[in-house]
């Protein structure tokens, strides 16, 4: 829909919305997407606050989850396995990539569904549909942040204390935001259409969860692939240079840039097919 | 006269199937292979389209009160969406003057499981209203809604009544100078909707413009000056309420007379 607000202050007369129809490629307005900025925060925070409701340990399942699967990915591929995890004891290890992993994998399912779950929203009112997708990246967070505190103390209970290299966690974090957002822009605008898209993505989390190097090191993939290792899974550059960052294990090197590189891909075609996609919604959804 | 909605010729087609239902993946695959086999004439009544609103064309002037009605599939809803953005237009171009906010449901994004003061902040900012601005209406909106000690309950265990109350408050507290409005008004017992009248009443009084979409001739009658009845999605008449209800009306009877009438042979 190509329509622009000259402003939106009340104070100010005069604003004009104009409604036409669009042709083509349209372009994403920043402003508008800033102008509704209260809107994106207040969508992630239902998503918070309705998320546990109904629940007995409520918030609590934010750190059972990535602790439960760290005890039995510790009991089954660490010591009946025996995987490899350098100088670093395994349960720390593996919880340091189930983080980012659940982080990306929960944000990844719910802004593929948003969409669809905010039918009602898309029929009746007007704002910015990409706030919904991202949205539902931002809530598992909060997730997020509650289990890390969890990983500090694992890394106090066995001896390691980061260095200045922490602070890359941002931007690593970052990165993975932005792929699950390309990813969520993409998948939550075929979902609309194709419902194929809810059942899909369970599943193939789970095979990507094994593809990611989270109960194994990146170093399993021989040298020669490790740019199409990063490149056909640039989860994989993310839960690396993580543990780098966090843990000191090995730089990941080529992996990352590979990772990094598909990763402004995905999300720059991601958001031209939303914006392509976008003006159908209402009459599908 | 200055103007506060125009708009210019506007249309929309609708491909006949594209609504229909749920597409996979599979269907997809399905309709390629098996198009071929199919006889020609079906095959062209896939890309058949229909118009649900053609040459549409008027204005509105700022702070008038403006009802629109027609029978169903008239296009009303379809004029809605439009101005509300929600769905785009296939031809014809429309321009709102000045914040416009749509009403096109009461209760937009209430959330069962949200307090009604979180809802309120939620709906709130769903409906454009800016948190600041929320803050400051806050206590008005719960006074009118008459849920006062509930407040801090969830939804879901009010009575539809109460739900809807609180609702319409919130979005009675919007402050546009263009408001669309749908038929938000046949919700709650008698007495509140009296009051959502009023409140409607002072709206339009305060300079404000109202295009109202209604099937309920009373509020129309009591509310716009001027109204606009579609027909299969064109313009059949502008006017005055009093002249556009009567012909409105002459027109159901007639359609309804033909109905009942007996077949000939």
């Amino acid at each position: 829909m190509s329509a622009s607000l000259i402003n939106d202050q009340p104070g100010l007369e005069r604003s004009v919305t104009v409604i036409r129809p669009s042709r083509g490629w349209v372009s994403v307005d920043l402003r508008e997407l800033w102008q509704y900025r209260e809107l994106l925060y207040f969508l992630t925070w239902r998503d918070v606050k309705v998320r546990y409701k109904q629940t007995i340990i409520g918030f609590a399942w934010a750190i059972l989850q990535p602790v439960f699967m760290m005890i039995v990915f510790s009991l089954f591929f660490g010591i009946l396995a025996n995987i490899p995890s350098g100088n670093v004891p395994y349960p720390l290890f593996t919880y340091a990539a189930l983080l980012p992993w659940m982080l990306f994998s929960n944000g990844l399912n719910r802004a593929s569904l948003s969409l669809v779950a905010d039918a009602n929203l898309i029929q009746k009112v007007y704002f910015p549909r990409m706030l919904l997708p991202i949205s539902g990246i931002l809530s598992p967070l909060i997730d997020f942040a509650i289990a890390f505190v969890v990983l500090i103390g694992l890394m106090f209970y066995f001896g390691f204390l980061p260095g200045f290299n922490i602070l890359w966690v941002l931007v690593f974090l970052l990165l993975e935001l932005m792929l699950a957002a390309g990813l969520g822009l993409w998948l939550a605008a075929i979902n609309v259409e194709y419902r194929d898209i809810a059942y899909a993505i369970p599943f193939l989390l789970q095979l990507v969860l094994f593809a990611s190097p989270v109960i194994y090191s990146s170093s399993f993939v021989p040298p020669r692939y490790q740019v199409i290792y990063g490149l056909l899974n640039p989860m994989a550059g993310i839960i690396e240079g993580l543990r780098w960052a966090i843990l000191g294990t090995d730089p990941p090197g080529v992996l990352v840039f590979a990772s990094a590189g598909i990763i402004i891909f995905v999300l720059i075609s991601g958001v031209y097919y939303f914006k392509r996609r976008e003006k159908l919604f209402a009459d599908v959804v | 006269m200055e103007v506060a909605i125009r708009v210019d010729n506007i249309g929309k087609r609708y491909r006949i199937g594209q609504t229909a239902s749920y597409k996979t993946l599979r269907d997809v695959v399905m309709n390629t292979v098996t198009k071929p086999f199919r006889p020609r004439a079906e095959k062209s009544s896939d890309f058949s389209h229909i118009w649900a609103l053609r040459n549409i064309s008027f204005e509105v002037g700022r702070g008038e009160v403006i009802g629109i009605i027609g029978g169903n599939g008239a296009g009303k809803s379809t004029i809605l969406k439009i101005l509300s953005r929600i769905t785009e237009p296939s031809e014809g171009q429309a321009e709102l003057y000045g914040r416009v906010s749509s009403l096109l449901e009461v209760g937009v994004g209430f959330h069962p499981e949200l307090t009604g003061r979180e809802n309120i902040y939620f709906n709130g900012a769903v409906l454009g209203m800016k948190r600041t601005e929320v803050m400051r209406k806050f206590n008005d909106i719960v006074d009118f809604s008459e849920i006062g000690q509930f407040l801090d309950t969830p939804v879901k265990h009010y009575s539809s009544g109460m739900y809807v109350r609180l609702a319409f408050s919130v979005a009675a507290h919007l402050d546009p100078d263009v408001l669309i409005v749908d038929e938000v008004l046949a919700v709650g017992d008698l007495a509140f909707q009296k009051k959502c009248l009023g409140k409607m009443n002072a709206v339009a009084g305060g300079g404000r413009t109202v295009f109202f979409v209604s099937h309920n001739l009373d509020a129309v009658r009591a509310l716009c000056p001027r109204t606009i009845l579609l027909n299969h999605g064109r313009m059949q008449k502008d006017g005055r309420t009093a002249d556009v209800i009567d012909l409105y009306l002459k027109e159901e009877n007639l359609t309804a007379a033909s109905l009942t009438e007996p077949k000939s042979p």
